[in-house]
């Protein structure tokens, strides 16, 4: 059964078009992921679904609650942490999940938020003397003080070193467990593939594909990715010509190849030197990623 | 040595340009300060006199005539009972009182003093006039060839309302504590907004309305205390009396705390950052302090000031907060006020909660 459903969501600023006609569903239990390179339309999606903002044109259903005319009723089930972190700065950490879970009629232990988020030593700090690390899960936590059915995390790892980012996941991970709804936005390709059981691919405001990790790149598994870096810059449609070559992405010498042959595409590389003068630097080659989906299907890296 | 100094100041004009608060507060505060203080100083009427010459030197009243033909200073002379009177009126800034025989015995070489009297309703009016009469006996003096024979006696008597200087300012002060103490919820609602503290608050189902009921109380418990600390050491430590009763004074000035709570807000509703709106508070504070008669009387400024003066909520909560503490005005004599300040609240909130945004434009 979904816990939301989006239909033919749009949403314009002025000349941009944030948001494109999107729609998909989202089910009980389940860890959803957007993932995107910035711009792409994921905060305002998610925005929406939260009640923040009014789409232009679509409609979203959120546990049987109509999220456009309904935001109020809606905003007492769902968790929320926003991407931008903003806190009162003169309130201490317990003060802050004090306050923020006063605003709900069902609230969760502010304690064992605290404990649950590794912040039981910081409970009486003021919150402008947090590290940028702390303030990231501080803001995690309000987003369960009313013991949600429904945790929309915007970038939830954004800013975290990779232990914190880990010991989130299992947050996360144990929310689901908990039979909580998780959507997630983010752009870091292992955080989705690690931790979302399901990953809407969005570019350019439109989900250009919506499917598991694991089916997503299935659709690609015949490939390899060959990475490489030569020695000059060289015309990228000269690779693309390379045997086997299906689809390549290059910059400044870095360049990655996803091929169905690899040891042709690899021994037309070599041969460039005698041809090009461009020799090859170093090279490796490993199985498809999600990052290779996003440039299978964009032509360009996430992080471009 | 100093390589970075252009980039420096590149940076700081950028930084400069983008930042309203600045321009308001130096350029918009600068014109501002000359036009108040130009409109209120630059035309005072003219300074009146009174005379009560007992003694018939004609050494004296040749004196007082060559002072009579100073243009902008205007002489009355009569006897001591009028004079006084006229003084008492508040028809006079000043008298100067000059017993008879005096000027002979300055002559012999005798000291001997005469007796400047001024009311004390109006410190700029009674500073003028003491300056003129103080000049006008070192002229006497040094006219009868001797030095400081002639002494002045400054004798303050209780102006026209009996209250003194301090009994005269004193409700305005209340009204700009009003005034200035009802920003603070709309500049903390400007902040968190700046903060994205209110969009934050805003996923959450609490209503704006409940968030402005919340700074609103807090706040004006605040101004509350502001008005009694300033009352109670008013009348512990200086005697001001507060002529009406305690129960009006409290309502007239919780009427003036929702009218500017109501200003406030509005204002806040559009303003972008922090720093924009006290600017903006500042200016307007600061045109109604002086115009709305809180810290210099406002009954003397040029005619085309008044509409000005009129449209001013300060003015409006002066002019009640005074007949309420100097004339024991009941509730229903200062109605005419509180219904414009009622008018300023409602208009007030009804424009900020029209314009409520969680997030800056």
């Amino acid at each position: 059964m979904p816990a939301l459903t989006v239909s033919n969501l749009s949403k314009r600023y002025k000349d941009v078009v944030a948001v494109d006609d999107i729609s998909f569903a989202v089910f009980e239990g389940e860890i959803f992921g957007i993932l995107g390179p910035n711009g792409a339309g994921k905060t305002t999606t998610l925005e929406m679904i939260e009640g923040l903002r009014k789409p232009d044109v679509g409609e979203i259903e959120v546990l049987g609650i109509d999220a456009i005319h309904h935001a109020n009723r809606l905003k007492e089930r769902i968790g929320v942490q926003l991407q931008a972190v903003a806190l009162i700065p003169n309130l201490t950490v317990w003060e802050t999940v004090d306050m923020f879970s006063g605003l709900y009629r069902k609230r969760a232990d502010p304690d064992s938020l605290l404990a649950r988020f590794a912040l039981e030593e910081k409970r009486d700090a003021r919150v402008n003397q947090l590290s940028g690390g702390q303030r990231q899960r501080l803001s995690v936590a309000l987003g369960l003080v009313n013991d949600p059915e429904i945790v929309f995390l915007d970038e939830p790892t954004t800013g975290l070193d990779p232990q914190a980012r880990r010991s989130l996941w299992d947050t996360v991970r144990e929310l689901a467990r908990e039979g909580r709804t998780v959507i997630l936005t983010t752009h870091y390709m292992e955080e989705a593939e690690e931790l979302c059981d399901r990953v809407a691919i969005m570019d350019h405001g439109r989900i250009i594909t919506l499917d598991t990790p694991q089916n997503l790149v299935a659709a690609i598994a015949a490939e390899r990715t060959i990475e490489c870096t030569l020695t000059a810059n060289i015309d990228s449609d000269r690779l693309a010509g390379l045997p086997g070559a299906q689809s390549v992405h290059s910059i400044d010498g870095f360049v990655t190849i996803a091929t169905t042959e690899p040891t042709a595409t690899i021994r037309g590389l070599l041969d460039l030197e005698a041809t090009e003068g461009v020799a090859v630097d170093d090279i490796k080659v490993r199985s498809a990623t999600l990052e290779d989906v996003f440039i299978s299907l964009t032509g360009r890296a996430l992080r471009d | 040595m100093l390589t970075g100094l252009p980039a420096l100041l590149r940076t700081h004009w950028r930084i400069l340009r983008r930042e309203p608060g600045y321009w308001i507060v130096t350029l918009g505060l600068a014109a501002t300060i000359i036009v108040v203080y130009g409109s209120l100083l630059s035309n005072p009427s003219s300074p009146e006199l009174g005379f009560a010459l007992n003694d018939d030197s004609p050494v004296l009243a040749e004196a007082v005539a060559d002072l009579d033909g100073i243009d902008g200073i205007d002489i009355e002379v009569g006897t001591q009972a009028e004079e006084l009177q006229a003084l008492q009126d508040g028809d006079r800034w000043a008298v100067l009182v000059v017993p008879d025989g005096v000027i002979d015995a300055v002559g012999r070489g005798e000291p001997a003093s005469a007796d400047l009297l001024y009311e004390d309703d109006d410190p700029f009016q009674s500073a003028a006039a003491r300056g003129i009469l103080r000049e006008f006996v070192a002229d006497l003096n040094e006219g009868l060839g001797v030095t400081d024979n002639l002494s002045l006696e400054e004798i303050v008597v209780p102006g026209e309302k009996g209250i003194g200087l301090l009994g005269t300012i004193f409700p305005g002060l209340v009204g700009m504590s009003l005034m200035f103490g009802n920003s603070w919820a709309a500049a903390t609602l400007v902040g968190w907004r700046q903060l994205g503290i209110l969009k934050r608050l805003s996923s959450s189902p609490v209503n704006p309305f409940t968030i402005q009921i919340a700074q609103f109380s807090i706040f004006a418990i605040l101004s509350a205390l502001q008005v009694t600390v300033l009352v109670a050491l008013g009348q512990l430590l200086f005697d001001v009396h507060i002529a009406g009763s305690y129960l009006t004074l409290a309502a007239v000035a919780a009427v003036g705390a929702l009218a500017f709570m109501g200003i406030w807000y509005a204002l806040a509703s559009f303003m972008t950052n922090s720093a924009g709106f006290f600017a903006t508070l500042n200016l307007s504070a600061f045109v109604m302090v002086f115009l709305g008669g809180s810290v210099v009387p406002n009954d003397d400024v040029p005619g085309w000031l008044d509409p000005l003066i009129q449209a001013l909520p300060l003015t409006h909560l002066n002019d009640a907060l005074r007949s309420v503490i100097n004339d024991a005005a009941s509730l229903s004599s200062v109605a005419d006020q509180l219904l414009i300040l009622g008018a300023w609240a409602i208009a007030g909130f009804a424009l900020s909660s029209r314009l409520f945004r969680w997030a800056p434009r």
